[in-house]
């Protein structure tokens, strides 16, 4: 899986993506982030909206990738109901078509987004 | 060496000194000689210290009104606790005074009315780690982990080559202590009344947000183009001033030890003017 720079930059990841990253690769998703060791730059945005970034996937670890992604989000960053998130993930098939999901509210609302996608990537 | 640790007055005394130079003695010792759990352990004691003189500072300007100050402590007292939680064991969390304060941090913060903030937005060069200056990059890491201690030695990460892009105003912030509006218009009842029934810092107490129901003849000092009381953040014209009764955030306090009967009264802020 890819994960690639935020949204309106071309060059710079959101804060804390080194800390996704790792924790992604800690749990069996093999990541690694579009940009080169010198190049990679990151965007400190001190307001306590969680901007997880955009992620390129595969349809077939989708599944996977939902259960790593909500551990991350409620056990790691400790992140309540009302918090606001935003994420966006752009799905692979297998032939190769991609297909991009977008999700941004609460996240007590997060759940069903995850679930959403993950019927999706089954069709 | 043990001191009771509950009034302003106590963190005062000279035997609180001590034991921190004992502390911190012990931690420098335990980490010469390689000792990572005594070093651990004399950190998290120091930071349990830590965490109840900010609590009882916290509360201490609560009482005596400087709220600003107490708001900050509280968010320092947060920080620190959030250390103490991801280097420390189930076990060890459930110290009676400790769950205290972390249960109390955010009752205090949610009776604030503090609402907007400033966000500072930069690019981060690079960061490096506190304990080996190692430069963290994408593919190249040091053996220390982001907010955990290592031979009594938190790891941070620095950041470096900031450029600064905008700032915001927002209503959640990261850094709590970026209050911009600071004014005689705010609202501090809340702190107010709690306040008044506790004698120190660990008295128990707890809260229960609900809404309750007023007749619209009792908002008579709300103008037509203020902010609804309901809190819809529409005006009170378009909003309830139509209704027979509005519907207003209400918060119960409940104290463990008994309180006078008239304690009991129902505070309404709208009836001044």
């Amino acid at each position: 899986m890819l994960i690639h720079p935020s949204h309106g930059h071309e060059d710079v990841y959101y804060a804390g993506t080194l800390d996704t990253l790792d924790f992604l690769n800690e749990n069996g998703i093999n990541t690694d982030v579009y940009a080169s060791d010198d190049e990679y730059r990151e965007l400190g945005l001190h307001g306590a909206e969680i901007w997880l970034g955009t992620f390129i996937i595969q349809s077939v670890i989708v599944p996977i990738f939902c259960g790593v992604a909500s551990s991350y989000i409620y056990d790691k960053l400790k992140a309540k109901n009302d918090d606001n998130i935003a994420l966006r993930f752009m799905v692979e098939n297998i032939k190769g078509k991609t297909t991009a999901v977008e999700f941004k509210g609460k996240v007590e609302n997060l759940d069903k987004a995850l679930d959403a996608i993950k019927s999706f990537s089954e069709d | 060496m043990k001191i009771e640790l509950l009034t302003l007055g106590d963190t005062k005394k000279p035997e609180l000194n001590k034991i921190i130079e004992l502390l911190n003695a012990e931690k420098e010792k335990a980490a010469q000689k390689e000792d990572a759990i005594k070093a651990n352990n004399s950190w998290r004691e120091l930071q349990v210290l830590e965490l109840n003189i900010l609590f009882i500072r916290a509360f201490h300007n609560v009482k005596t009104k400087n709220y600003r100050d107490a708001w900050n402590e509280l968010e320092q007292c947060e920080l620190i606790h959030s250390f103490i939680r991801d280097n420390s064991s189930e076990e060890y969390l459930c110290n009676p005074r400790l769950a205290f304060i972390a249960d109390k941090i955010s009752k205090w913060q949610s009776l604030y009315p503090y609402c907007l903030f400033c966000s500072p937005g930069f690019k981060v060069g690079y960061y490096t780690c506190s304990i080996c200056d190692h430069k963290i990059r994408p593919r190249s890491r040091c053996a220390h982990k982001k907010g955990k201690v290592y031979d009594g030695q938190l790891c941070l990460h620095v950041a470096h080559e900031l450029e600064m892009l905008e700032i915001s105003m927002v209503t959640k912030p990261v850094q709590k202590y970026s209050v911009m509006h600071d004014d005689p218009t705010l609202d501090f009842t809340l702190l107010v009344r709690l306040s008044s029934f506790l004698d120190h810092a660990f008295e128990d107490w707890d809260l229960n947000w609900t809404t309750m129901k007023f007749p619209v003849e009792r908002f008579k000092s709300v103008k037509n183009e203020d902010k609804c009381p309901c809190k819809s953040g529409n005006q009170f014209e378009l909003c309830c001033m139509g209704k027979e009764e509005v519907e207003i955030p209400h918060v119960d306090f409940i104290f463990s030890k008994p309180l006078p009967t008239d304690s009991e009264a129902i505070t309404f802020p709208y009836d001044n003017g």
